[in-house]
């Protein structure tokens, strides 16, 4: 990645969460995460460093001995689960630096579900394709090894986030999607969440908008173009009941979404790109159980 | 209309560079946004979804409103309006009862008060003119067009002490009114009138209470001092307190009950002493406190002058003068005079000296024969015819009238007289066949003169009452006191007799002015303007003697409401009026100020 846009001190706060998983586990292999159903399987997977509260007696001592660090000796009779993450790369993202921080918060994503031994999938969506920018990631090395592919997307052009997805292998109750955009279409981005629910999938909706969208300082008669189509237009005078209006708008865009991710039992959460990421881990999606 | 800064208005320069501003301001500002969605979608949630066009230029207007006003505030329009403006002229009665005063205010303070809310009223480019109606009736500005000097002169008068009638101040408008000067007049007076005609009369007058003493008078009897006098309430019947000091020393009080507008006499008896001032004071409260007191000066301290009285029958003279009083009278017999005696008159009857004195004034009573210096000629001796009466001169020579004052004019019947032939200038008393009998003058020698045509003994002058006032005026004439009188009225004249060892006579008037006399005459007269006490300071080469007279205020003066002649303005056939002079800034000044303000409420509705 060409900017550190996650640093230690964030990894280690990150180390202390876990995603959660509401929906029945249909994954094939095991992970941090207990299944309903017990498997028989006791062919080791991996190591991962021991942290307080794990079980000791999954501690294996010989590297212990070797190498004076505790480490776990992970079993695949924990059901590892698929986290999803797709990015919106189309040209309206790379403005007001809300490409930055959808990279940030998918990286991330991609952390915590690499720490819970889940597997990782990033992919982005331009245009109406999906192209995996990382998959099947399993482990952090692999996961440092190619987290900066993050950085050879090239937000542009537009994004139909339904045909791409829709039309994409997603699984079947084995994790999470994250769809991070700003969602600032009247594409029916309903039947992504409808799709990927039926997929028993856990939704989680992160609209990324920068605090100019949310509150613009434009005045006066202005001609603004759309910055992925120039045929689209907006022309005014901006006074004090065009704002007025403007913040309806807002509203009503947040409103629409927020609402039909509760019908579909998914997860919606309003990204200000001015937000510290910090303050999007351990507050926002703390308080909604996201993250645990 | 006019601008008094036509420079202001190139502020008017801004409204094009405002519509300029704001054509460039208006063309729409391109941008490319991430997306235009949200704004698009806002137009489902605009209230109102096209603004009027007139919306849109309501800024622009307001602010070229407030441009253009204040631009024409700053180059200050004045407007004029043609026959619209009065020439005004006030009239403000300065008589002494413009003096009392009314809750705190004098008459005269309320009338420059109200002239002043006239003026501030009055049309820019109307014109002022003030005549004061006082001892002299002064036209004080005349068509004046500045409120503000206006002012201060009409702040800068003072009303007088004495009764006036506003006859020559109309004379003096009516002139200016048929010179087309004036278009509107007033009168501020007190006085009512019975008919007033094309003028305005500001009444000032109130019915306050004003007592008044007057005439007071001192005598001397043989063991005691009578002050005496005469008091009058002018709106009601009253009990007045009237206290009587005697060198600042309260030595007695009485009270009298008075009827309205009944002069009541007062008489305050005191044992005989020594004193230099002698004053009356009515206690009681009342509207003008300038005609509650009275001052006498005692003047009879001063040395007896010494009279010699050379006759062979001295008796009429002698009565007479010891009747009077307050004389060293010596009388000889004509056949043991001698001459270069000390005397201050010399009273030669029916003898003829050598010489006259060399110090000394002199009456010569039937001289028949001729002395030089005196001034006239011995004819003849003549007999009047007989039943012929001769009676007094009527003349407006100041000696004269101190010759004659208080003497009735009784006919006098003479038998004998003789005929002398003047070749100096006398004032001439009375005269029988334009021969003067009794005249009076100063010899070569500048002493004071006083000539009999005839003897005492062949009229019946000394049987008359006027003897008695004649024999004592002569006396006053020929033994001249600095000040002659000690009861004077506000306006009569002081009569101050000069005499040849005086270096400087200074007048303080009872409002601290000072002036000296030019020393030019043998009598010099003083205009009493002011009441109160008047100090004469005479200085010689030997001493410098100080004397007072009281001056009161004119009883006439006390009458609160004095109807005056009818008030008759006639209409001129030339009425000129001026063009008047709108010269209101501040309501465009606020104008302006409300369009900024108005401007800046619809930039901040249509910003924020």
């Amino acid at each position: 990645m060409k900017e550190r846009l996650i640093d230690d001190k964030f990894l280690e706060q990150l180390e202390l969460l876990q995603l959660s998983i509401n929906d029945v586990i249909q994954g094939r292999f095991g992970g941090n995460h207990k299944t309903k159903n017990y498997g028989s399987s006791v062919e080791f997977a991996d190591y991962r460093e021991y942290l307080p509260g794990d079980d000791i007696s999954k501690i294996d001592w010989s590297i212990f001995a070797r190498t004076d660090n505790l480490f776990l000796k992970l079993f695949l009779d924990e059901r590892q689960l698929h986290t999803r993450i797709y990015i919106d790369a189309s040209k309206s993202m790379s403005y007001l630096d809300k490409d930055k921080k959808a990279l940030m918060l998918a990286a991330a994503f991609a952390y915590l579900s690499i720490k819970n031994m889940d597997k990782v999938s990033i992919y982005y969506i331009q245009n109406n394709k999906i192209i995996a920018i990382l998959e099947n990631i399993v482990g952090k090395d692999s996961f440092l090894n190619y987290i900066g592919k993050l950085n050879e997307i090239d937000f542009d052009g537009t994004s139909d986030l339904s045909d791409a997805i829709i039309n994409s292998v997603v699984g079947f109750g084995d994790g999470n999607s994250i769809i991070i955009s700003d969602f600032l279409t009247d594409n029916n981005y309903f039947n992504i969440i409808d799709h990927l629910r039926d997929k028993r999938r856990d939704v989680l909706c992160l609209q990324v908008l920068a605090n100019e969208e949310l509150h613009p300082s434009y005045r006066g008669k202005v001609l603004l173009y759309d910055s992925e189509d120039n045929s689209s237009y907006y022309k005014n005078n901006i006074n004090k009941e065009v704002v007025e209006a403007y913040n309806q708008a807002v509203n009503y865009v947040q409103e629409r979404i927020k609402n039909y991710c509760e019908i579909r039992n998914a997860n919606y959460l309003l990204v200000n790109v001015s937000t510290p990421l910090e303050d999007v881990f351990f507050k926002d999606l703390m308080s909604m159980e996201i993250v645990k | 209309m006019r601008f008094l800064f036509p420079l202001g208005l190139l502020g008017l320069i801004a409204v094009p560079i405002l519509i300029i501003i704001y054509i460039l301001r208006n063309r729409f500002k391109e941008h490319i946004v991430s997306s235009s969605y949200l704004f698009e979608l806002s137009n489902r949630f605009l209230k109102k979804k096209k603004r009027h066009r007139f919306e849109n230029i309501l800024s622009l207007i307001i602010e070229i409103s407030a441009v253009i006003f204040l631009s024409i505030a700053l180059a200050h329009p004045v407007f004029y309006q043609k026959n619209n403006a009065e020439n005004y002229c006030f009239i403000l009665d300065a008589s002494g009862s413009m003096n009392i005063k009314n809750q705190d205010k004098t008459r005269f303070a309320l009338a420059q008060e109200k002239m002043n809310n006239i003026v501030k009223e009055a049309k820019e480019g109307s014109t002022y003119t003030l005549i004061y109606a006082g001892y002299e009736t002064r036209t004080i500005v005349k068509n004046l067009d500045n409120k503000d000097t206006f002012y201060e002169f009409n702040q800068s008068l003072k009303p007088e002490y004495m009764f006036l009638t506003l006859t020559d101040a109309l004379k003096k408008a009516d002139e200016y009114y048929q010179n087309g000067d004036v278009s509107k007049l007033y009168v501020f007076s007190d006085k009512t009138f019975e008919s007033i005609e094309n003028v305005e009369l500001i009444d000032v007058s109130s019915n306050e209470e004003n007592y008044a003493i007057y005439d007071f008078k001192a005598s001397l009897s043989q063991d005691e001092l009578l002050f005496s006098g005469n008091i009058l309430s002018y709106e009601s019947d009253t009990d007045l307190t009237l206290n009587l000091y005697l060198d600042d020393e309260l030595v007695d009080t009485q009270t009298i009950s008075v009827l309205k507008e009944i002069e009541s006499k007062y008489a305050f008896h005191v044992s005989k002493r020594n004193y230099q001032k002698a004053n009356v004071v009515i206690i009681n409260e009342d509207a003008l406190i300038l005609d509650n007191s009275n001052i006498i000066y005692n003047l009879s301290n001063e040395e007896k002058p010494n009279i010699l009285l050379v006759s062979e029958k001295p008796f009429y003279l002698q009565a007479m003068i010891n009747a009077i009083g307050n004389y060293s009278l010596t009388i000889e017999n004509p056949s043991s005079y001698v001459k270069n005696q000390e005397y201050d008159l010399f009273i030669f009857d029916s003898f003829t000296p050598d010489v006259l004195p060399e110090n000394g004034s002199v009456w010569l009573i039937n001289s028949d024969q001729n002395i030089d210096q005196t001034g006239f000629l011995v004819q003849d001796e003549r007999v009047a015819e007989p039943n012929v009466a001769i009676s007094y001169n009527e003349d407006e020579n100041p000696l004269y009238n101190q010759i004659t004052k208080d003497i009735k004019g009784n006919q006098i019947a003479i038998y004998k007289y003789k005929k002398y032939s003047l070749y100096k200038d006398f004032t001439t008393i009375f005269n029988y066949n334009s021969v003067p009998l009794l005249f009076v003058g100063s010899t070569e020698n500048n002493l004071r003169e006083v000539v009999f045509a005839f003897d005492l003994h062949d009229t019946d002058l000394p049987l008359l009452y006027d003897f008695a006032p004649l024999i004592r005026n002569l006396l006053n004439y020929s033994l001249p006191s600095v000040v002659e009188d000690q009861n004077y009225v506000v306006g009569n004249n002081l009569q101050i007799n000069i005499f040849n060892n005086y270096e400087s006579v200074r007048i303080l008037t009872p409002s601290n002015n000072i002036s000296y006399l030019a020393l030019t005459s043998d009598i010099e007269y003083v205009p009493l303007y002011e009441v109160g006490t008047y100090e004469v300071k005479v200085v010689t080469k030997s001493e410098t003697k100080d004397y007072y007279v009281f001056v009161s205020f004119d009883k006439e003066e006390g009458y609160i409401n004095i109807k005056e002649e009818n008030l008759i303005f006639a209409l001129s056939s030339v009425i000129k009026k001026n063009t008047s002079i709108i010269d209101q800034l501040m309501p465009i000044i606020i104008i302006g100020a409300i369009f900024f303000i108005l401007d800046w409420v619809v930039y901040a509705h249509e910003q924020y």
